[in-house]
């Protein structure tokens, strides 16, 4: 990789040892994938650095410092409850850094909208690939420690998800039938992830509404039976105004087809049909938006959770207070329901069987309780599951 | 039919260098560590690898794959495995996921992947592996 003057003076260790971790780390990185040299990113989101992550001596040196550019981050947990895990004087600590909090994994719903065609580094998978393929944004699927090494010298290597080449589709996906809700885009989603791996999507044929709430669930689901950090919508993406340009001019090295069959069968997949008599709902992986909190008070308003039901749905902090001020908290909470702010429910007690509209929840749960039975369905669905007690 | 105790050299791109030696645990799938490995125990977790393969620990083993997927934290989570001391002797992938990446440059776990022939078909869970990650270099001695 080529260095810059200012980046070999880092690498040398002359701007002190947290640097000089970081860009040998990146170097290092970067030489995997052939990259010819460094990129300046404009901000950074992170998951909040923990000292599990890290050597003990970059961590003193790291939560003194200061992070090059502006830092987002997510904190998961819920003060209301009591579930936030980092005391005030870490949090000080991090504040000093420059970290905003954002406190969910879906910060593009609270204002992290990066623009397009800018450089960026972003972990959660589920948000990174909505920035690249919605915002337009570029960004590896970063992790630890690559994430912080970037926002502590304000650069990532450039290659991959960063180049015009990295972006280009490789998988069409022809849709030949209708999506009828979000969920259907998760079922999408998690059809074409396990065949895409970690390669770039083109999905050609869509016709309905595609908006926040469908992009949220699809490449929720892409990142959870693949490694897929970018993909495309003809005719809806920043980068996909034709198959063409989506693919830029090549042929697709693989051309699959998502037809009512396929629907159906990753629906069937993601659910473990067993007892239909439903005690745990779960709506929001990623958070829901305002819209659907919207759309869940219309459907409880005046009615209550079925007897012996939990009924809960995850969002952004800030969605929760403006659900507050709209009155549509209120609505939820004399339903029965719970607005929290956690990313996972760490179901307590453990249900017997939950309903959720999230591919990736229903992809990842049961391997965590494996006695309770999962079904996947829209949010329509679930919320009668969760006035009816019955999965119909 | 490969024969008990016959050698195989297969020939890749190191990545992460170092030598290193074991038993191979061999998955057919991807893999997203977080789920998939417990970096409180360095054991497999059920959901991500077939039944056969959970609770198995990667301690020490030569451990094979496709390529990493899923979650972001996995990076961390097999940092946080091997500081634990449940390090695997070596990683071998088709396809780099920059996932997987971070994960064994911080961990310095030697890493080849783009092998001449696909290790997830011709490796199978038992066979002792020699990893040289410095050369790129994998020997495979089948077991079966």
């Amino acid at each position: 990789m080529y260095l810059t003057n200012e980046e070999e003076k880092a690498y040398k260790g002359e701007y002190g040892l947290l640097k000089e971790w970081a860009m040998k780390f990146l170097t290092k990185f970067g030489d995997i994938y052939s990259a010819e040299k460094f990129i300046e990113i404009d901000t950074a989101f992170t998951f909040l650095p923990t000292p599990q992550a890290f050597e003990p001596e970059i961590y003193e040196v790291l939560i003194k410092s200061k992070f090059a550019v502006p830092t987002f981050c997510h904190i998961t947990g819920d003060p209301e409850r009591n579930l936030t895990r980092v005391t005030p004087e870490r949090l000080r600590a991090f504040v000093d850094m420059g970290i905003s909090l954002t406190s969910t994994c879906a910060p593009y719903m609270c204002g992290y909208c990066p623009t397009n065609g800018s450089h960026i580094s972003s972990v959660e998978s589920s948000c990174l690939v909505y920035l690249n393929s919605v915002f337009g944004a570029r960004t590896h699927r970063e992790s630890f420690p690559s994430i912080i090494a970037s926002a502590v010298t304000g650069k990532t290597p450039y290659f991959g998800l960063h180049t015009d080449e990295g972006r280009k589709g490789t998988l069409l996906v022809n849709v030949e039938t209708e999506l009828s809700n979000p969920s259907d885009y998760d079922a999408l989603g998690y059809f074409t992830g396990g065949i895409a791996g970690i390669d770039v999507p083109v999905f050609k044929g869509i016709t309905g509404k595609v908006g926040l709430e469908e992009f949220k669930g699809l490449g929720a689901a892409l990142a959870t039976s693949g490694g897929v950090g970018l993909y495309h919508v003809v005719g809806v993406t920043p980068e996909a105004p034709s198959v063409k340009e989506a693919l830029q001019g090549d042929k697709p090295e693989e051309t699959v087809t998502f037809g009512k069959d396929e629907l159906e069968e990753a629906k069937e997949h993601l659910s473990t049909h067993g007892s239909e008599e439903v005690d745990y709902v779960i709506l929001g992986c990623p958070h829901l938006s305002i819209t659907e909190l919207m759309q869940v008070a219309d459907l409880v308003k005046g009615k209550k959770v079925h007897d012996g039901v939990s009924l809960w749905l995850l969002t952004v902090p800030m969605i929760r207070w403006q659900a507050e001020q709209m009155g549509i908290r209120d609505v939820i909470k004399k339903a029965g329901g719970n607005i929290t702010t956690v990313c996972w429910s760490g179901y307590t007690p453990i249900p017997k069987v939950v309903a959720t509209d999230s591919a990736k929840e229903a992809h990842y749960a049961p391997a965590h309780y494996p006695k309770t039975d999962f079904w996947f369905g829209s949010l329509e669905k679930c919320i009668k599951a969760a006035l009816t007690g019955r999965w119909r | 039919m490969t024969k008990k105790g016959r050698k195989i050299v297969l020939n890749g791109r190191g990545v992460v260098g170092g030598v290193a030696e074991g038993n191979a645990i061999v998955l057919k799938k991807s893999l997203s560590f977080w789920s998939g490995l417990n970096p409180q125990t360095g054991t497999l977790g059920r959901g991500q690898v077939p039944p056969e393969l959970v609770g198995e620990s990667i301690k020490g083993k030569v451990l094979v794959y496709p390529f990493g997927k899923g979650s972001t934290a996995g990076g961390a989570i097999l940092f946080w495995n091997c500081k634990n001391g449940f390090a695997p002797a070596a990683i071998i992938n088709n396809r780099l996921d920059t996932v997987v990446a971070n994960g064994v440059i911080a961990s310095k776990v030697p890493t080849v992947i783009e092998l001449d022939q696909d290790p997830c078909q011709l490796i199978k869970t038992g066979d002792f592996v020699k990893v040289d990650a410095d050369n790129g270099i994998v020997e495979v001695t089948k077991t079966e």
